[in-house]
């Protein structure tokens, strides 16, 4: 089992993963998409210690060359955050969701995927007398949809 | 009239026979002179194969501006041997002399700080200025930095003559100091290129996992 905390407030400016506990820095881009109908997308894009990029399936692989960063966020921010959680050992049947600690059920979808942004162009001083190429824009989008008793379905944004 | 046409003939033959024999005797003497090479034979070729380092005399004595060409010190002549003493050099002002050139004008100048007036060497232009500069003290800091086009000049070369007099030559262009320039002004660029993109770009800090 692995447990996987996102804590934000939904600006990438402040937004810590955690993967077992400890703070992971480095991401490039973060996606997970799952849901009742069994799609479970977790794709993890980082920079290792190395510098290079690896991408994982977050559950299920090894996750080499990790960065491990100490936490940045104190008590005081933190209480201005939502802490995201989920467990699982890659099964949808294994997978716990809570949200500031509180397990959540009733869940149709889960959608986050956060990616930093790309410069635009990186080539040195040469650079400057190009034109410019559009670069990475960021991303930041968590969403969770619930399954109401009425059997109605609700969206919410989960560090809304 | 056949005698004398014969006669005329005759001479007009001998003539031309005395020209071949004495080309031909020019030919293999000058052929057989560079197979030989030796120094005797021949005929004495127009410009020497040695050059002298000395300069081609003027045709007169009178007129123009008198050479700077310092007599060679006593320690150029040469001892009974080879071995022992030290290693005798050329002279370096006549070296320097010979990469430079002619100077405009070389006229003798008291130098703040010198006991003996120093023999300057102007060859005009923007490095006459600068030799000026350095040689009076009057530089200032951007001389140092590659804003200035001193920066790109090296100091004045000072020379001890033969007569114990200091000769001093002008600043010369340096490559070096060039590309040292490019390497500054690049790095500049790079740090304010540098600095604006972080600027433009930096939408994440440190405390953010995707920083």
């Amino acid at each position: 089992m692995r447990e996987l905390s996102i804590e934000s407030n939904g600006s990438l400016e402040k937004t810590a993963v955690y993967i077992n506990g400890e703070q992971i820095g480095g991401i490039h881009q973060m996606m997970l998409h799952i849901n009742e109908d069994g799609d479970f997308d977790t794709i993890f894009v980082y920079e290792g210690t190395d510098k290079q990029m690896y991408t994982k399936n977050l559950f299920a692989d090894y996750l080499d060359n990790i960065k491990k960063v100490p936490p940045t966020f104190t008590e005081e921010e933190a209480e201005f955050l939502r802490l995201l959680t989920v467990t699982s050992d890659g099964n949808l049947e294994n997978t716990l969701v809570y949200i500031n600690e509180e397990p959540q059920d009733g869940i149709v979808d889960l959608l986050v995927q956060i990616q930093r942004g790309s410069p635009a162009q990186r080539g040195g001083i040469t650079s400057m007398f190009k034109k410019a190429e559009p670069g990475e824009s960021p991303v930041f989008r968590a969403e969770i949809q619930y399954r109401n008793e009425d059997d109605s379905v609700s969206t919410e944004s989960v560090f809304g | 009239m056949k005698t004398t046409a014969q006669s005329s003939l005759l001479k007009r033959w001998s003539l031309t026979a005395l020209c071949v024999v004495l080309g031909l005797a020019f030919f293999m003497t000058e052929a057989d002179a560079q197979r030989r090479g030796g120094s005797f034979g021949g005929f004495r070729r127009s410009s020497p194969s040695y050059a002298p380092s000395r300069p081609a005399a003027p045709s007169s004595s009178f007129g123009g501006s008198r050479s700077m060409t310092s007599p060679a010190p006593s320690s150029m002549q040469r001892s009974g041997s080879s071995f022992g003493g030290s290693r005798a050099m050329a002279p370096a002002a006549a070296n320097y002399q010979r990469s430079y050139g002619i100077p405009r004008q070389s006229a003798p100048m008291s130098v703040p700080g010198a006991s003996s007036p120093y023999m300057v060497h102007s060859y005009g232009g923007y490095t006459d200025g600068l030799m000026m500069g350095y040689l009076m003290g009057r530089t200032s800091a951007m001389w140092y930095t590659p804003f200035h086009p001193a920066f790109y000049y090296s100091r004045p070369t000072y020379v001890p003559g033969a007569n114990g007099a200091m000769e001093v030559y002008p600043p010369t262009f340096s490559f070096f100091r060039l590309f040292m320039g490019l390497a500054i002004f690049g790095l500049i660029i790079w740090l304010v290129v540098r600095f604006f993109r972080r600027r433009a770009g930096g939408s994440t800090d440190s405390q953010s996992s995707f920083a």
